[in-house]
């Protein structure tokens, strides 16, 4: 019968092959927006590990941690020091990590911290940062490359690079007489630390020390650094700090206290609860995307039916030659519910290495874009079910023209 | 070999119609002749058994087709009957040899009467006058006359017992209707194969054995 | 028609989480769980008649936070089934591997953080859990056990390992039961 069933369809190739296109298109369509929610999800929720919460000034959840930990967005307020200093005292604290951020290094953010950065800022379910070259920085002229800054912009440990004060919008703002070096290159990690430049918050505010006002003043170079008191060189406002507390039980009390603090407003996020808030909203999007290509999915699948339907008129001649020659109405309508199967598997075939390429894209995209990397897998579990149920609708869809051919083909004078 | 006896058959429309008494040896070739319409199509798909027994019987080598189910009445036309159309034989996406294929396709039993099938196939062409370059020729472009005797082929392809034709000359003119009839008596095997053929035309009545007039037995 | 309507119902069942319905019965006896996490005689100190000065008293709000703290060491061990609200620590993928079990929804953020005794934390590293929004109810059952009373170390408190969580879904009639009595 197969044999019998291709040449048909060949001789019916261009509608088939339209309708099996548009099916896997569907397909494609469904299977690539949940993958690159999910690809993006787990990249996300992959990039932070053990930080149990974020001080910021008082401002949106989600937007403290978008742009603390993925570097998307911008701070619009600061703290100040002054209060991480008194924070630091805290009984339930077992750790601190003050940040700043604001400037960048040719398209990549400068994150300026302290060294303590790299041993209590953990990813993916509390994997260490490691170095594949050199130290982390000791003095306030030093920097730590992100892995992916330094194979983008083929840096070593020992160059010798500028920061510009700002973002790369500001191109005039830069710092041409202050050359930071590069102490060590991070390993990988699939995260937006891979993008970013590491600086001892004194550097940070070496930096700024020549401009007031938006202006620069005098450059560094004529300064001798010695004569700078160090006291000076702490800034005295940061973006945020990153806590990891002793007991993780008193996490809801540390973060009541922290918005009850008197001296300044200020909030502590708990990243947990931002993402997952961030996922709520996606979710929701996503969803709407999905409605939509099960729709398309079933428009498609009656296509199917109505081209199968349709054709049974051209193939009357085809089946009563079968049906002369001994093919009972079984065989026939066999031959309409095996088409359907063949257009569905071949739509579902072609869907996978479709799905497979836009995913390679996609997540390729996520990674230069956002540092994320997410896992690659060819096919999961819930696809399968998907697909299953796909094919079974359009099998089960088919058995209305092969009821008909049935039907009509029982008892029937051959002509 | 086959006898059908008391036929009738009522259509939608109302209409009934009483068949004559049939009745056929091996090695008998029988010519039903009427005028088009009459029901002779019917008959035939009756006999073949793609059509429900109402009225009468029919029965084939101890055979009883009334009491026979569709599957098997199917089964044993594929192993039993070869059958050729009036026009439009031929599957027009499969080529020539595929097509003649077809009349074992759905038979084991006349499958394995067939030993090498190539060889068989040519044989039967060219017993039949066609030449062996046809096998790969496109079916639009052979005549009528040659897709009539590749539907010929077809139904004799693993000797089937018993060949039905429905008006197979119809379409064609005199002398290629003369032709025709000759080869296909010649390369059917009379030592156990028999011919129904069904036609308006009686001029062709000195190919058979026997002729039963049909006009004479409308109800 | 019928075999497309019936595989679309088939394509929305199977999209739609499984969450378990159960009665308001099992549901009190997993909420009076909770009550069992404050050791017996804790909260003994509270006078039956109680003033609104007492309740104001600074003294008596310290011996309400001390009260919090205390942890029932009987518990260890032992498996305990826990209706809550899930607060992600940690994630695996798109799932949770640890999180915080509260009692009440919205404790992190506008309402009063639970005492420390009536916060858990779940350890579901070796079969990580699907995420839960914060306002949606879940049943965590798993095995207790009891560390350091001083909250200064990371083993403190209550820890639930071995966890199995599922999500909980209130019949109409359990859900307005509860609106009503959470209005009385």
């Amino acid at each position: 019968m197969l044999s019998l069933l291709l040449k048909s369809i060949r001789s019916r190739i261009i509608p088939t092959s339209l309708v099996t296109i548009s099916l896997m298109a569907s397909m494609v369509l469904l299977l690539s927006i949940e993958r690159i929610q999910q690809g993006a999800e787990e990249g996300f929720n992959q990039s932070i590990s053990g930080v149990d919460a974020i001080i910021g000034p008082r401002s949106s959840s989600l937007e403290l941690v978008l742009y603390t930990v993925f570097h998307i967005g911008r701070p619009t307020n600061n703290i100040t020091t002054k209060t991480i200093d008194d924070i630091r005292q805290r009984n339930d604290i077992d750790w601190i990590v003050p940040i700043a951020l604001g400037d960048s290094h040719k398209d990549f953010r400068v994150v300026a911290t302290e060294s303590n950065y790299f041993e209590h800022i953990k990813y993916a379910n509390n994997k260490s940062l490691t170095l594949s070259k050199g130290k982390v920085f000791s003095d306030l002229s030093e920097v730590v490359l992100g892995a992916d800054v330094a194979e983008k912009l083929n840096y070593i440990v020992g160059s010798k690079i500028q920061i510009t004060h700002g973002s790369t919008e500001s191109t005039s703002n830069k710092h041409d007489d202050f050359l930071f070096e590069v102490s060590g290159i991070l390993n990988k990690t699939g995260t937006p630390i891979d993008q970013a430049v590491f600086l001892d918050l004194k550097g940070y505010e070496l930096l700024h020390l020549g401009w007031k006002s938006g202006r620069k003043v005098f450059s560094l170079d004529k300064i001798d650094l010695s004569t700078i008191p160090k006291e000076d060189l702490n800034p005295k406002t940061l973006t945020a700090a990153f806590v990891g507390l002793k007991s993780k039980l008193t996490l809801f009390n540390f973060t009541k206290s922290i918005r009850e603090y008197p001296n300044e407003a200020i909030s502590a996020v708990i990243p947990g609860i931002a993402l997952s808030e961030l996922w709520s909203i996606v979710g929701l999007v996503d969803k709407g995307f999905q409605l939509l290509s099960w729709i398309i999915i079933a428009i498609s699948l009656i296509a199917m039916i109505t081209l199968i339907i349709a054709s049974l008129e051209n193939r009357k001649h085809e089946m009563t030659i079968y049906r002369a020659n001994g093919a009972s109405p079984r065989f026939l309508s066999g031959m309409v519910v095996y088409e359907a199967l063949f257009i569905g598997l071949v739509a579902i075939f072609g869907a996978i290495i479709l799905v497979s390429i836009v995913t390679y894209f996609a997540t390729s995209q996520l990674n230069s874009t956002l540092g994320i990397s997410p896992a690659f897998k060819w096919i999961s579990f819930g696809e399968v079910k998907v697909f299953s149920i796909i094919l079974l609708a359009g099998v089960l869809s088919s058995l209305i023209p092969a009821i008909m051919v049935f039907r009509k083909n029982l008892h029937q004078t051959l002509n | 070999m086959l006898k059908a006896t008391g036929l009738k058959y009522r259509y939608q429309y109302g209409n009934t119609i009483q068949f004559p008494e049939i009745e056929i040896e091996r090695g008998q070739r029988l010519l039903i002749s009427g005028f088009s319409g009459c029901g002779k199509t019917t008959l035939l798909s009756l006999i073949a058994g793609t059509l429900k027994l109402q009225d009468g019987d029919i029965t084939f080598d101890k055979h009883e087709y009334s009491k026979m189910s569709s599957i098997l009445l199917d089964k044993f036309r594929a192993d039993h009957i070869g059958y050729i159309f009036q026009t439009l034989n031929l599957i027009p996406f499969l080529s020539v040899s595929e097509n003649i294929a077809l009349g074992i396709k759905f038979s084991s039993t006349r499958k394995s009467k067939v030993n090498d099938l190539s060889q068989e196939v040519v044989r039967l062409i060219t017993s039949l006058g066609l030449e062996e370059e046809i096998l790969n020729t496109p079916i639009d472009h052979l005549s009528v006359g040659q897709q009539q005797r590749a539907a010929v082929a077809r139904a004799l392809l693993g000797m089937p017992d018993l060949i039905l034709a429905d008006e197979p000359t119809s379409a064609l003119d005199n002398d290629t209707t003369k032709k025709f009839l000759r080869e296909v008596m010649n390369t059917f095997d009379p030592s156990h194969q028999a011919i129904i053929m069904v036609s308006h035309d009686l001029s062709i009545a000195s190919y058979f054995d026997t002729v039963i007039d049909f006009n004479k037995h409308n109800a | 028609m019928i075999q497309k309507i019936f595989a679309t119902f088939l394509i929305f069942l199977s999209v739609n989480s499984f969450a378990i319905v159960v009665t308001d019965e099992y549901l009190s006896t997993l909420v009076s769980n909770w009550s069992r996490l404050e050791p017996a005689g804790a909260y003994d100190f509270i006078p039956e008649d109680l003033s609104y000065e007492t309740y104001m008293d600074p003294d008596f709000l310290a011996k309400l936070d001390e009260a919090g703290k205390k942890l029932n060491n009987t518990l260890e061990g032992q498996d305990i089934a826990l209706p809550g609200f899930m607060v992600p620590i940690e994630f695996k993928g798109t799932n949770v591997s640890k999180f915080l079990l509260v009692p009440e929804a919205g404790q992190c953020i506008h309402v009063p953080p639970p005492p420390l005794n009536q916060t858990l934390l779940v350890d579901a590293s070796s079969e990580p859990t699907k995420l839960r929004d914060l306002y949606i109810p879940i049943i965590v059952y798993g095995r207790i056990s009891v560390g350091s009373q001083s909250f200064d170390i990371a083993d403190s408190g209550y820890t639930i390992t071995d966890a199995v969580i599922e999500t909980l879904s209130f019949s109409d009639e359990a859900y307005i039961n509860n609106i009503e009595d959470n209005n009385d």
